[in-house]
């Protein structure tokens, strides 16, 4: 499924969040947000998913405007991974990502709805906890139950918003395989928000560089990852060395004395 | 996770089969928690119909209930028998259960769909307007505004007014639980207060009687009023068990539903209107009960969970055992003379839920 | 000394602070309360003892009479000491220097006051009182009226008057008498809105608060009277309506002394309950009715009941249906039934839609009262006001129709109504209290 993101602007009040982002997604593609907190990362994620109504720009879904396509067929095709699990009264991790089954089910759910459900919490090595409740969990199974939820919709674009952060390394790669082996097997795409670079490096097939609400750059990794855009997004110094597989790992050595935002903010 | 670099994902059939009967182990205890409620239900009617102030064997109560139905196998005892277990008693047990279930089906999708565990049917100002159109009748009321009718009328008048009012002021910022609730407090207040005003004016037998009014009361239940009620929580609930699932999905944060195609707005307004519904007929006919709407689903939670589907049917049942005990206290402990139900269902229901909640290990909320 | 026990009194008062609210209804309940505020007002009390039965210290000369100046006004417990009314009152007319008259009396709260005559300026809180005034013709001297005093035709000069604010659940405006400067303020204490011991402390000595009634006791409204006629030097008409209602009793009672137990009907008291549906009633503890009882020769159906201080809150229905009663008076109050009954209420329809109403309730349809024709409807005032005794006489000729063939309780309401309130009504219009006419 073909993702365009048109001119997008969105604001909070009066203060611009996004100005103007433009770019195409297209099947079988991890495409990787990065940039520092409030570059507008999230709020893009949420945009596309139309959790956010976007004050000017569309999105447009197989060519289609994402306004006019009813919410829950949305659902059928995109499915959002939030940062973190917000469930008032805390319910089984079975029944959590039971609901992610909720757009292709009438009020209550089917037998082939379990077996699906089932079949993602295996994928993420839920089993042991399927029957504990979603408070009783650590932050990074939180994490993994909030990504089955979200596999379980079966969509075509799957929005990730720092959906890794909380896992430990090992749990982190592991997730991000997972990830990558079903976009390249089931030929949809995924669109993550993430904070690390070399996560990032390794599994994107391109970057999209933010920094206040605007794309400073967007290619792959090798060619994004650059000290130069480095310092020009995050204002920080890096070694970047490219590894045996031609992917770029980022080492960041110390803050640039000159400070890009600082500079910016006097020279306006 | 058995694969790493594989990107084909094998799923192991053994786990799958123990984990779909494990599940289906758990939905069967929470369908035994609701059917067991079930008889306990009928047991406490048929308790309640048995009990009372006049002396009725077992054997009269069921004969006359059965003569109503089957006039030639069953004879009549007497008229006054008849009269008091068909105009009397079955009345106040269907009431009691009726008003039950929807007050603690209310509380249950309220504290949901409002992700507040404090969130409670008698909130949103509902039980302060009703009062003060109850009030304004009993202080003010001329004509065809006076009496019992115009009593319910106005209560109920005001508690839908009100609870449009809410919904309609909390849209323009998007329904969202906080401002709902907010809104909903502030109307509480703001009727408290004309109410304390007008009662202020009157004279003391009318202010009391106003405050009295608020006091859940079964006397003088009748058919009619049983007869109104019952669709009314027949087809509420029957619409709020429908959305149960849609309710897991809303308590599960705003932006999770809407990502799951849930249009969250218009889901919210209509539960809430819904239990409103439900909570502004209860309280016009019957006043504020107070604790059971506000209890029952915590209590169902502590042995089923949170799951609507099943939270939703079993706080309902659990609200009407609930307040037929406490009618059954209420009309037994003083006999001849009738304690108010709402004053007992917080005696009764207080203390266990209390010891509930110390012996509690898993954190619910 | 049973009926003006001062702790009682004391503690009734604590224990509506206590609740917040207080009701003049609620004050009939007086010993219930007491079950909530007891404690409370027991240890209130040892602060303000109170010398009931020592005498009257007096340094000059005493003008009453001498025989009862130990028994002060509100302490007689004898039932049938209306005829001689000057001898139960403690009332020292002292004369001193200045030549300041004074009377020293003994309130319904028990306090022992003094004040200097004549009363010219008059102050109350409580529509009771204000009727009550009418009675000992001294409405003229009133200055400020309370806010619940509306009737015109009654209570002349209402519209001019300024009005002391005082609410049933709120608070006396005090910084509104003592601009006033009233020579007294009469109170009903154990109704609403006063905390007497607050009252005393904001306006005494200047302003002496006179306690009226004690609206726990049946013989109150008469003995409030005559207090009321001692404080106004109007004995003359206290004593006028003190022989009006010993009147009432006597030839009640002339009839119904000899009605032995099989002849007493069995009365069910439906008083207007909190809310329309509740069935409360009155037990045998709450003395008025225990009275009404036994004056007009009944039996309440309610007697040994459970109760708060005589109140019983909500009778179960179906124990009324396997009840064997003959009698049932509702009392029909304003608040749930506006303009049904009262002073110059001529259309009997809005009446009879109330009894059809009553009588089709599924509780007492087909009941012995209803097939007799046995339910009635009494205005609330007859049971909660000066007008009690006028009870006594349509509650005998309801009960024993055959025993007052002669008498005629609409005439002894139009005797009360143009003796004692001296309003010119028609004999036939003067109003609906007591329905059907008997």
């Amino acid at each position: 499924m073909r993702l365009n993101v048109q001119n997008l602007s969105f604001g909070y009040g009066r203060f611009p969040v996004l100005k103007g982002v433009s770019f195409n997604i297209v099947p079988g593609e991890i495409v990787c947000l990065v940039g520092p907190n409030g570059s507008g990362k999230s709020t893009l994620i949420r945009c596309i998913d139309s959790i956010l109504q976007p004050q000017s720009g569309k999105i447009l879904v197989n060519g289609e405007d994402s306004r006019r396509i009813p919410r829950q067929e949305l659902a059928r095709q995109m499915a959002y991974v939030p940062q973190g699990i917000q469930q008032a009264f805390p319910i089984t991790v079975f029944d959590t990502v039971m609901m992610g089954r909720r757009p292709h089910s009438s009020w209550r759910s089917s037998e082939s709805d379990v077996n699906k459900v089932i079949e993602v919490i295996q994928l993420l090595g839920l089993d042991d906890i399927a029957m504990k409740n979603c408070n009783e969990l650590s932050g990074g199974q939180q994490q993994r139950v909030m990504i089955a939820m979200a596999l379980a919709q079966e969509p075509d674009i799957l929005l990730l918003d720092e959906a890794t952060s909380a896992l430990d390394i090992c749990y982190q790669l592991e997730v991000m395989e997972t990830l990558t082996g079903l976009v390249k097997e089931r030929d949809i795409s995924a669109v993550m928000a993430i904070h690390d670079l070399n996560i990032a490096s390794r599994y994107a097939d391109r970057v999209i560089m933010l920094k206040n609400g605007e794309i400073i750059m967007e290619g792959p990794p090798e060619e994004s990852f650059t000290e130069e855009n480095i310092i020009k997004v995050y204002g920080v110094n890096a070694l970047v060395k490219i590894d045996d597989d031609g992917k770029p790992s980022i080492v960041p050595v110390r803050r640039n004395k000159i400070k890009p935002d600082l500079k910016i903010s006097i020279s306006g | 996770m058995n694969q790493s670099s594989d990107t084909t994902f094998k799923p192991d059939i053994i786990k799958a089969t123990a984990l779909k009967k494990e599940q289906r182990k758990a939905n069967l205890k929470k369908w035994r928690f609701i059917i067991i409620l079930i008889p306990i239900m009928i047991l406490l009617m048929a308790i309640n119909a048995q009990t009372g102030s006049a002396n009725l064997s077992i054997g009269d109560v069921f004969t006359t209930i059965l003569h109503k139905f089957f006039p030639d196998t069953f004879a009549s005892v007497s008229d006054m028998v008849n009269k008091i277990i068909w105009q009397l008693r079955l009345p106040r047990v269907l009431m009691a259960m009726l008003a039950g279930i929807g007050l603690a089906g209310a509380g249950c999708v309220m504290q949901s769909s409002l992700k507040n565990p404090l969130a409670d049917p008698l909130l949103l100002g509902i039980s302060s307007s009703a009062g003060f159109g109850a009030t304004l009748v009993i202080i003010l009321g001329v004509g065809i505004l006076s009496g019992t009718a115009g009593i319910i009328t106005s209560a109920f008048f005001f508690a839908i007014l009100v609870s449009l009012v809410i919904i309609g002021l909390s849209s323009f910022k998007g329904a969202k639980p906080v401002t709902m609730l907010l809104i909903g407090l502030a109307m509480t207040y703001l009727f408290q207060s004309l109410t304390q005003l007008l009662q202020y004016q009157s004279s003391a037998e009318a202010a009391k009687a106003s405050m009295m009014w608020m006091v859940g009361d079964l006397s003088g239940v009748e058919w009619s009023e049983v007869a109104i009620l019952f669709p009314i929580i027949l087809v509420s609930c029957g619409l709020l068990f429908w959305k149960s699932w849609d309710l897991n999905i809303l308590s599960s944060g705003d932006e999770t539903a809407k990502s799951l195609g849930i249009n969250v707005f218009r889901l919210r307004v209509f539960l809430m209107a819904v239990a409103s519904l439900v909570t502004a007929a209860i309280v016009s006919f019957i006043g504020v009960i107070a604790f059971v709407g506000l209890v029952c689903p915590h209590i169902c939670r502590m042995f089923i969970g949170s799951d609507n589907r099943f939270l939703f049917p079993a706080s309902c049942l659990a609200g009407a055992v609930l307040l037929l005990c406490a009618d059954c206290v209420a009309r037994t402990v003083l006999s001849p003379v009738i304690l108010p139900p709402g004053v007992i269902t917080g005696l009764l229901g207080a203390p266990f839920f209390i010891q509930l909640v110390m012996r509690q290990r898993r954190e619910l909320i | 000394m049973k009926k003006y026990n001062k702790n009682q009194f004391d503690k009734t008062i604590d224990a509506h602070k206590k609740k917040g609210e207080i009701s003049r209804r609620h004050f009939l309940l007086g010993a219930g309360s007491l079950v909530f505020g007891g404690a409370l007002g027991g240890g209130l009390l040892s602060g303000c003892k109170q010398e009931v039965t020592t005498q009257t210290v007096s340094t000059t000369k005493t003008v009453s009479i001498p025989t009862t100046v130990e028994v002060p006004v509100m302490t007689t417990v004898t039932e049938t000491a209306y005829s001689t009314v000057t001898e139960m009152t403690t009332e020292t007319v002292t004369e001193t220097a200045a030549e300041v008259k004074t009377v020293t009396i003994t309130d319904a709260a028990g306090r022992e006051i003094t004040v200097n005559l004549p009363v010219e300026r008059v102050a109350y809180l409580h529509p009771a009182i204000a009727e009550s005034l009418v009675i000992v013709n001294a409405w003229d001297r009133v200055i400020a009226k309370d806010n619940y005093t509306f009737d015109t035709l009654i209570f002349p000069g209402l519209d001019n008057m300024p009005v002391l604010p005082y609410f049933e659940s709120g608070s006396v405006d005090y910084e509104k008498i003592i601009e006033l400067q009233p020579d007294v303020l009469l109170v009903l204490p154990t109704a609403g809105g006063i905390d007497l011991n607050e009252a005393i402390s904001k306006l005494e000595p200047e302003i002496p608060v006179i306690s009226v009634f004690d609206t726990n006791d049946a013989d109150t409204w008469s003995k409030g009277i005559e207090l009321l006629g001692a404080v106004m030097q109007r004995e003359e008409e206290a004593q006028a309506f003190a022989s009006f209602v010993q009147s009432i009793e006597d030839s009640v009672t002339a009839k119904t002394s000899g009605l032995v137990e099989a002849d007493k009907p069995s009365v069910l008291l439906k008083i207007s309950g909190w809310t329309i549906d509740q069935f409360s009633s009155f037990s045998n503890e709450f003395a008025p009715v225990k009275k009404l009882v036994d004056v007009t020769g009944a039996v309440n159906l309610a007697a040994d009941l459970p109760s708060m201080g005589g109140w019983v809150e909500n009778i179960d229905p179906e124990w009324l249906v396997t009840q064997d009663y003959d009698y049932v008076l509702v009392d029909i109050w304003e608040s749930y039934y506006p303009g049904a009954m009262g002073v110059g209420v001529l259309d009997t329809s809005a009446a009879q839609t109330i009894l059809e109403d009553l009588t089709a309730m599924n509780v007492f349809e087909g009941s012995k009262p209803v097939i007799d024709g046995h339910f009635y409807l009494m205005d609330h005032e007859l049971i909660m006001s000066i007008r009690y005794p006028m009870l006594l006489a349509y509650a005998a000729k309801a009960f024993h129709p055959e025993l007052f063939i002669d008498f005629d309780p609409d005439a002894v309401m139009q005797d009360y109504l143009t003796r004692f309130i001296r309003i010119e009504v028609d004999p036939i219009e003067s109003g609906l209290f007591f329905y059907p006419k008997l």
